[in-house]
């Protein structure tokens, strides 16, 4: 069957996501916290201590995630 | 004045000759600051000389322009031409085979930046390490991210110009989620990357939302 010439047309829709700086950063540094390097983890962990000691009012939208992570790391070592 | 003689003296394990060389070094400081601080670029920047005295150098230059009363100033008092040279020079050992060399060139390059800064006479620096930071070569990108994190440690933030701190974190971020970065390049991103935290205080506090080229 031959469809219409009208529905063969493909729409795209882009969806240009934008992300504010603070999410940029706090994703670079989770992401190097599942680094598979223990020391590299240490360092990332060492950057998100330095982030919530100067930007602990700006975090609340990220401390949940903040405390799932501290909690996994913790039943790691226990 | 035969600078490479004085290093190796005040190397020295015997006391009196260390202390000779010493009192040589200050006096050739003393006598010609400019001219000096030339030498122990150039010292610095010659793959051929001891790395020793090369690391002794760049003490040397730091020291004097940072941390010693005696010397205070002199810097500013020197032409533009020499600071150029001695700048050139110090920069372009980033580049040397030898890590300990990088890193004291390093040193090096922060203790000049932070005299230089509050008049903005280097003002392409942070270009300079953050287009190396993207360098193929992977000595030269990590020599530009432990020279800015030296930088970091030499200003103070509030004196750091947002849009150099925004180059700046932005090729540090670049860095640590490009896939194929080596372990290496990614712990001495990290440790910049620590630092700069500090200087990120509008990045947190900015509700604009806006596009960066990650």
């Amino acid at each position: 069957m031959i469809l219409p010439r009208k529905t063969l047309k493909i729409r795209y829709i882009i969806f240009i996501t934008f992300k504010d700086e603070r999410t940029i950063i706090l994703d670079t540094i989770y992401l190097q916290l599942n680094n598979s390097s223990v020391d590299l983890r240490v360092y990332a962990m060492q950057c998100l201590v330095e982030t919530a000691r100067h930007y602990y009012d700006f975090l609340p939208d990220d401390i949940l995630k903040i405390f799932s992570i501290m909690k996994e790391y913790v039943n790691k070592i226990l | 004045m035969e600078i490479s003689e004085y290093l190796t003296d005040s190397r020295n394990p015997n006391e009196e000759v260390r202390k000779l060389g010493e009192k040589k070094i200050e006096e050739a400081a003393m006598s010609n600051f400019g001219q000096f601080m030339f030498q122990c670029a150039k010292e610095l920047n010659d793959d051929k000389k001891i790395k020793m005295n090369r690391q002794m150098a760049a003490t040397l230059i730091k020291n004097m322009l940072n941390f010693m009363p005696k010397f205070q100033g002199k810097w500013e008092t020197l032409g533009l031409d020499i600071k150029s040279e001695i700048k050139s020079l110090v920069l372009s050992t980033l580049a040397s085979p030898e890590i300990e060399i990088r890193k004291a060139a390093a040193l090096c390059t922060a203790g000049i930046f932070k005299l230089e800064h509050p008049q903005n006479s280097w003002p392409e620096l942070i270009d300079i390490l953050v287009e190396t930071c993207r360098n193929e070569n992977v000595n030269f990108q990590a020599a530009a991210i432990i020279t800015l994190g030296y930088i970091s440690q030499e200003i103070n933030p509030n004196d750091f110009q947002v849009s150099d701190v925004d180059k700046i974190l932005t090729a540090l971020i670049g860095i640590l989620k490009e896939t194929k970065a080596s372990h290496e390049i990614i712990k001495t991103s990290l440790i910049a990357f620590v630092n700069y935290i500090d200087f990120a205080k509008k990045n947190f506090e900015n509700k604009v939302y806006n596009l960066y080229n990650f």
